[in-house]
């Protein structure tokens, strides 16, 4: 038995409850489990589209990390991969030198596993991937894995790091990644009996009220809180930048005071990216009731340091700071996670602006990967 | 009938409700109780949208050539079109633009007297620029599709002096064909499907003159 997920958003009127009356299953419960469903199975998240710098052409392999907490809804992601684009053959006489292709290897979190389509994968480590030349417009190289998320529970409840490898293939130099992004795919149906989120539409009895019971008696009542409860904090948002996990190339300061961070190329710490995302109002529009979040980020340092996030709500005036203490790593990539991360959604639009800054007491802090995805309670 | 529900008068946030232990004295749900419960599901629903891209800039932009020469040397296969306006402002390889793809479009946008439409995205452009020189431009394709092709939906800005953070807004009216998609691994013969709009978010920048440099590209679902 499963329970069909709708692909849109399910309408329903506050007329349809008689005050001092009981509440029709058919008219109420069935809808609210429709909703819940779409919610927990359709509307399932965005986990990460960013960009990356190229790379002077090498074979080292470099590690891109993202981080994720698997909606429980969701039983495949989509991981797709852009490869920087590079002259693919250089021509010095008859001899070709100078060929680009890489491989791409990933590390999944615990329970989750790569499916291989026709027993191959892109994204196995071995395969050869060309990149695209330089001088075609608009075609990128894009390499898709599809990401199977076993059975509910199957992922622990956390936020995981996904480790992409890049390497050059054989004895070929590759240029890095351009974009990475991974999608949670929306499912068709829900299978609460297997553990799974979300409720079984038949467990509603239409020939009833909705009315409370034991649960020998199934009348619903608790599961669509239970379901109710789901959506709102399991639906996490995701919002990540991250980049090559090497001390050659990922982001760093040398400050002993808060100041911009050094973001690399061009921009260096000369200006500081301003990041422009929309809040949830799970709790309303109100400066008092912001939402809450984890601020996780892979960093790497040998004293301690401080990340700083800039918090200025669009047209709200006031702007506040989120002190992060980022103990010594020990001269090791590690995460630390934060959980204490308010947004305001009373911005115009419920739009925040966030700037990153950061310090070190001595030596240089790396950082890999910002990610903030939204961890509300019930 | 409000298609994303209705919420309690005057109410716009969720308001706690009941652990499923505090629920077991036998009475019917009445209908004040669910109202809260009903209030609650047309919020979240509301408020599902999602964050789709969060990326750092370029950097400094040098493409003055609008990407339809590098080095000197035509492209293989993106003739200078001569007369530039629109999407063909650039040529939408590497150096001009970047794409993030796929991205998964939800049909729950009320628009009165009509079926629903696609949320609309939303993107929001950090850029630095000299007056009146750095051109952004976003759009949604087919993700098979480049914005050469021609876009879905296309929206372009030229950016604010200065340090500023630079939007467009992009409202896909194109009736489009969902596809399906595995949604559970494959097993057994007849694998579990789901009806998915698939599309692609491409944003590029061009400038004409001066210093310029795009910071950062953030995009949101909005209604």
């Amino acid at each position: 038995m499963t329970a069909v997920v709708p692909s849109s958003a399910q309408p329903q009127e506050l007329e349809a409850h008689l005050v001092g009356e009981p509440v029709s299953a058919t008219s109420c419960g069935r809808v609210y489990a429709a909703q819940i469903n779409y919610l927990l199975g359709h509307a399932v998240q965005h986990v990460c589209a960013t960009r990356l710098h190229a790379l002077t052409a090498s074979t080292t392999a470099q590690d891109i990390p993202i981080q994720w907490r698997p909606s429980p809804g969701c039983r495949v992601a989509m991981l797709r991969v852009d490869l920087q684009n590079t002259s693919n053959v250089n021509l010095t006489g008859r001899v070709v030198t100078g060929r680009r292709r890489s491989t791409l290897a990933l590390t999944l979190p615990a329970g989750a596993a790569r499916i291989d389509v026709g027993g191959t994968s892109r994204m196995d480590g071995a395969t050869s991937l060309p990149q695209q030349d330089v001088l075609r417009a608009a075609r990128n190289a894009s390499y898709y894995a599809l990401i199977d998320l076993g059975a509910a529970g199957s992922v622990a409840d956390q936020i995981h790091d996904l480790t992409i490898t890049v390497a050059g293939y054989s004895t070929d130099q590759h240029t890095g990644v351009a974009v990475v992004t991974l999608t949670e795919i929306p499912v068709a149906t829900l299978r609460p009996e297997t553990g799974e989120v979300g409720i079984l539409t038949p467990a509603i009895d239409p020939r009833t009220d909705l009315h409370d019971g034991d649960s020998s008696i199934g009348t619903s009542v608790p599961e669509l809180l239970t379901g109710e409860q789901d959506a709102a904090i399991k639906v996490r948002e995701h919002w990540q930048i991250a980049t090559y996990e090497d001390t050659t190339q990922a982001w760093s300061t040398t400050s002993a005071a808060i100041a911009a961070i050094n973001w690399v190329g061009s921009v260096g710490n000369a200006y500081s990216p301003i990041h422009r995302l929309r809040v949830r109002a799970i709790h309303g529009t109100s400066a008092a009731s912001p939402a809450a979040f984890t601020l996780r980020v892979r960093y790497y340092s040998t004293d301690a340091g401080t990340l700083r996030v800039v918090k200025s709500p669009v047209g709200a005036g006031a702007t506040a700071n989120h002190d992060m203490n980022l103990p010594s790593s020990g001269g090791a990539w590690t995460a630390l996670a934060d959980a204490t991360l308010t947004l305001r959604a009373d911005g115009t639009d419920q739009e925040i602006d966030l700037e990153f800054q950061a310090q070190i007491d001595s030596g240089t802090l790396y950082i890999s990967s910002i990610a903030i995805i939204q961890t509300e309670t019930a | 009938m409000a298609l994303l529900g209705e919420r309690l008068t005057g109410v716009t946030q969720r308001l706690r409700t009941p652990t499923s232990g505090e629920w077991a004295d036998g009475d019917f749900v009445d209908a004040g109780l669910a109202m809260i419960l009903s209030s609650n599901l047309a919020q979240l629903q509301r408020e599902s949208v999602r964050h789709l891209a969060s990326a750092l800039g370029p950097g400094q932009i040098t493409n003055t050539t609008r990407g339809y020469t590098y080095s000197g040397t035509p492209l293989t296969d993106a003739a200078d079109p001569g007369t530039h306006s629109q999407w063909s402002v650039i040529a939408w390889d590497m150096q001009t633009s970047t794409v993030f793809a796929p991205i998964h479009l939800i049909r729950d946008r009320e628009i009165a007297g009509d079926v629903p439409g696609f949320r609309k995205v939303r993107v929001n452009v950090d850029a630095q620029a000299a007056a009146a020189s750095l051109t952004l431009l976003a759009c949604l394709t087919a993700v098979e599709s480049t914005p050469r092709d021609g876009p879905l939906a296309f929206g372009s800005v030229t950016a604010t002096t200065g340090h500023a953070i630079n939007t467009i807004t992009l409202t896909l009216e194109p009736e489009i064909t969902p596809r399906l998609v595995d949604c559970r691994p494959p097993t057994g013969t007849t694998p579990e499907q789901s009806s998915v709009y698939r599309l692609a978010l491409w944003v590029g920048w061009y400038a004409s003159a001066g210093t310029n440099y795009v910071l950062s590209i953030n995009a949101d679902e909005i209604r």
